[in-house]
């Protein structure tokens, strides 16, 4: 019988996913007829949803996306996507994306539709009345990562050296910065060693403060299949307050009390110490202990261990309460310990702490004390969000204290050496850091600053406490543009609204969570009158400096004048980028021009400082001779490893000595429960990308509070009931779920509705770290109630 | 009619099982499987939104460890949608519901 069109392609789909765990297709033989009829062709990218970095490819008919699969034998997700892969082509195609540029000078009024060039001249004037009358202060930038690295290192090239303000700042802040600080605290440069490969080498793994299984499900896989494939050799540990579909393979599960992690990881150090299961040649080698204060004093091994004897197993497991036990963190120590390759994950659970630096640095210290670092299958891996927290935001120079190319910007020959490779006179960038993201809306909501850019990013629903800087949002004083390709709950309070080409729309590199820099190349074009970032930055910049009569803003942008918007203007970009700022730097990415990530379907990973060193795919692994050459260039004798980050001059790791902290918020008499909050694996941020996608709307169309059996039953709340949830800061009424996920005396939300009456975020808590100044949204403290029965409920997205 | 390719994870012992209940959806097809546990799954539904249910639905199977995506084909319903056939099912309201802001 002949096939039909719709066999063929049924085909096709069988074929690729038998591809990937390599089973005989069976039914699916005439594949390779197949692949010529559901598409004309498969275009490379990276996809966009999250922080995983996965390969894909687009499929095109008649030059229209209507198809997406996974690469067999793709790095990082071996040619498996999940959910969220299926998005693209409805997001692209969406009836809602914004078209045309749109203002309106007050924000009471109606948006009308305007040219681009009067847009851009508004914002141009808009921008340079501010820095004309209130000082470059009074200007601020507020990106993402989701942003292309060309996006936000133009972006903050023109806000630093040309508008002389180092107000640039970006959404990572609420989510990475904290792995920052640890990073660069305890190892001296920002970033994992390792990679996801260390996976199917690990015997080991511990997860604290992260969903894997939901928040990143291509490496949950990974984990999983090793897991699988090793069930007796490999151990799963997963440390979470609350019970997840990550703990689904886990060997031991051990929750405890919100805030108590510190203490928790202290206390495995201090088994590890007690048992002798440290690595002595390791810590000798390459470590140092530091006691925090002003100064920093540096002592020794043994102080180490005296500071620790707070943390006995059965002082922690008490302290630490849920289903601890002191034997249970002892099991836990010893497998971490004695391994032969132990990997660490962590995310927002870890990062989103009053106390997140610590709490990293805490993990760190494990690795460093059991040598489970630089050896195949050993890392200590912080898991990213954002397709391009990484190399947009950490690498590009997208917080308010950092230069791109991992330069602290109050370092006066760092900053210097920038300034000269951009060719703008000394002294034009700030010394002083910029205002950190909650500063920032702070200083909108005290008419501090008059005009900001927010880019790609919806702090209006996305900030903590979010309601108390949406007022500042609306201020009429404060003139806001959004860069956007929906309607968001920022848009609603700006004056001009500026449409994007999405990906696939645009040209430029992500860099994904373990240091891998991929090319996405534009392959449709932008509905109506939507524009590349870097398009946008460019004619805006040329505008303000006719309006501020400043050739050195001019100067910002003069190498990319006239290129064009699709592929040259990306590029040339990137080359100066890559080739001036990150040359010599540990994020050394000279190697990896366009030319060779169009090669390297896989992308490369940094340092790749040559040609042939990126065409080879880079770096798997820092600090190690034979795989880093920047390694072999920095080494000074013969050890395997050099740590050669830049903020540690002498080349060693940090031990620190950190106490337990608890939340910022506890839970008293009056606001008893513990609330604390994360996502959902079918949205993702703030809803107004996958929100519109009806059908994951239908799948969980609804932010609902998670209780523990237990504690409904003592209040009577029963499933579907409606509760409320009130903090100090407001309230929000949520359907219950009964569920045994959260531990007892806690409630769990999840924030991605964008309905008033359930954005979680407005009533979280905006504490954060003094070290990262990452908010501490997972603990702030609650009551609930009921308040009715079930109610029918309605879906709530912003449209303009 | 969307069409997508599938690999679901089954626990090894329960892999024969649900192979069988896989076979029991309307517009699923099994196209083999593996000692690993892992089942070639392709599923074709009138739309995305029948589709979702679908996968959501064998997620929550007894059994079923994962479901990861590795092929999805669309295009009657990027016509349905350039066509303005395909809406979304919800208003998009602009009102501000504020009835719980303090
Ligand atoms: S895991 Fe992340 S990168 Fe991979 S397909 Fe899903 S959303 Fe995309």
């Amino acid at each position: 019988m002949a096939m039909t069109r719709r066999d063929f392609i049924k085909a096709s789909a069988a074929a690729s996913a038998a591809l990937l765990v390599g089973i005989n297709p069976g039914k699916a033989k005439t594949a390779q007829a197949a692949t010529t009829q559901d598409v004309d062709k498969w275009v490379r990218g990276v996809c966009r949803f999250c922080g995983v970095g996965c390969r894909v490819e687009l499929g095109l008919k008649d030059g229209r996306p209507v198809a997406l699969r996974g690469v067999s034998g793709s790095k990082t997700n071996l040619g498996f996507l999940c959910m969220k892969g299926m998005l693209f082509h409805r997001i692209m195609y969406h009836p809602d994306r914004l078209k045309k540029p749109l203002y309106r000078e007050r924000k009471d009024q109606p948006f009308k539709e305007i040219s681009w060039e009067e847009a851009l001249d508004i914002a141009a004037a808009k921008f340079a009345q501010a820095v004309k009358e209130h000082g470059p202060e009074s200007v601020a930038y507020y990106g993402s990562g989701q942003c292309l690295t060309e996006e936000t290192y133009i972006f903050q090239k023109v806000m630093r050296a040309g508008l002389r303000s180092n107000n640039v700042e970006g959404n990572p802040r609420l989510c990475m910065a904290s792995a920052v600080g640890g990073y660069l605290t305890s190892f001296g440069a920002d970033e994992p060693i390792g990679a996801y490969e260390d996976i199917e080498k690990a015997y080991c793994f511990f997860i604290i403060g992260s969903n894997m299984a939901e928040a990143h499900p291509v490496i949950f896989r990974r984990l999983m299949r090793r897991k699988l494939d090793k069930p007796q050799e490999v151990k799963v540990i997963n440390a979470d307050p609350r019970v997840s579909p990550t703990s689904r393979i886990a060997d031991m599960h051990l929750q405890f009390t919100p805030g108590t992690d510190l203490a928790l990881l202290n206390s495995m150090a201090y088994v590890i110490i007690e048992e002798k299961l440290y690595d002595e040649e390791f810590i000798k080698n390459y470590c140092k202990f530091k006691k925090p204060g002003k100064p920093v004093t540096d002592v020794g091994f043994e102080d180490y261990k005296a500071y620790l004897a707070d943390y006995t197993p059965e002082r922690t497991a008490s302290l630490c309460g849920g289903n601890i036990t002191a034997e249970n963190i002892r099991q836990a120590a010893r497998m971490f310990a004695t391994s032969r390759g132990t990997m660490s994950f962590w995310c927002m659970g870890i990062n989103q702490r009053i106390r997140g630096v610590w709490a990293n640095n805490l993990i760190h210290n494990l690795h460093m004390l059991t040598g489970q670092l630089c050896k195949p299958g050993a890392d200590s891996f912080s898991l990213t969000g954002q397709p391009n927290a990484c190399g947009g935001v950490r690498e590009g120079g997208g917080l308010c204290h950092i230069l791109p190319g991992h330069r602290p910007v109050k370092i006066d020959k760092l900053r210097h050496q920038v300034e000269d490779l951009w060719g703008v006179p000394r002294g034009r960038i700030p010394k002083k850091p910029g205002y950190h993201t909650v500063a920032m809306f702070s200083a909108v909501n005290e008419g501090k600053i008059k005009a900001i850019w927010i880019n790609c990013t919806s702090p209006a629903q996305s900030l903590p406490n979010c309601d108390k800087y949406r007022k500042g949002m609306a201020r009429e004083d404060v003139f806001m543009v959004v860069t956007e390709i929906f309607p968001t709950k920022t848009t609603e309070l700006a004056n001009l609204v500026l449409p994007t080409a999405f990906h696939f729309e645009k040209t430029g590199v992500y860099g994904c969570t373990e240091r891998r820099s991929q090319l996405t190349v534009k392959t449709v074009d932008a509905p109506g009158e939507a524009k590349p970032e870097v398009w946008i930055v460019r004619e805006w910049a040329l505008k303000l400096a006719e309006k501020l009569n400043d050739p050195v803003i001019k100067k910002c942008v003069e190498p990319f004048v006239g290129l064009d918007e699709d592929f040259d203007l990306p590029k040339a970009i990137w080359d100066e980028y890559t080739q001036k700022i990150t040359a010599g730097r540990d994020n050394d990415l000279r190697g990896a021009t366009y030319e060779v990530l169009m090669q390297m379907a896989d992308g490369v990973q940094w340092p790749a400082p040559t040609k042939e060193h990126a065409l080879k795919g880079g770096t798997y692994k820092k600090f190690v001779r034979g795989i880093d050459p920047l390694a072999d260039k920095h080494a000074k004798d013969d050890k395997p490893y050099v740590f050669y980050g830049p903020a540690h001059k002498d080349a060693k790791l940090y031990f620190w000595l950190r106490p337990y902290k608890g939340a910022a918020e506890e839970p008293d008499s009056e606001y008893p429960f513990f609330l604390s909050t994360g996502r959902i694996i079918d949205h993702w941020h703030t809803t107004s990308m996958t929100g519109r996608i009806p059908e994951l709307m239908r799948a969980n169309p609804y932010a609902y509070v998670e209780i523990n059996p237990k504690d409904a039953a003592r209040l009577g709340i029963k499933p579907g009931d409606m509760v409320e949830v009130t903090t100090r800061r407001g309230k929000c009424v949520l359907p219950a779920k009964i569920y045994v996920g959260p531990m007892e005396g806690m409630v769990f939300v999840y924030w991605h509705d964008m309905h008033e009456d359930r954005m979680i975020n407005r009533v979280t808590k905006d504490a954060f770290d003094p070290g990262s100044k990452e908010p501490e949204f997972k603990i702030c403290a609650c009551r609930i109630s009921r308040v009715s029965g079930p109610k029918q409920l309605r879906p709530f997205i912003v449209q303009m | 009619m969307p069409v997508a390719g599938f690999v679901v994870n089954a626990r090894r012992e329960d892999l024969k099982a649900v192979v069988d209940k896989l076979q029991e959806i309307k517009g699923a097809e099994v196209h083999g499987t593996d000692d690993k546990g892992h089942i070639v799954l392709v599923l074709e539904g009138d739309s995305g939104e029948e589709m979702e249910k679908v996968a959501a639905g064998i997620t929550r199977m007894d059994g079923v460890i994962s479901l990861h995506l590795a092929y999805f084909h669309a295009e009657d319903e990027v016509e349905k949608i350039e066509r303005g056939e395909i809406k979304p099912r919800f208003s998009f309201g602009r009102q501000h519901e504020k009835s719980c802001v303090l």
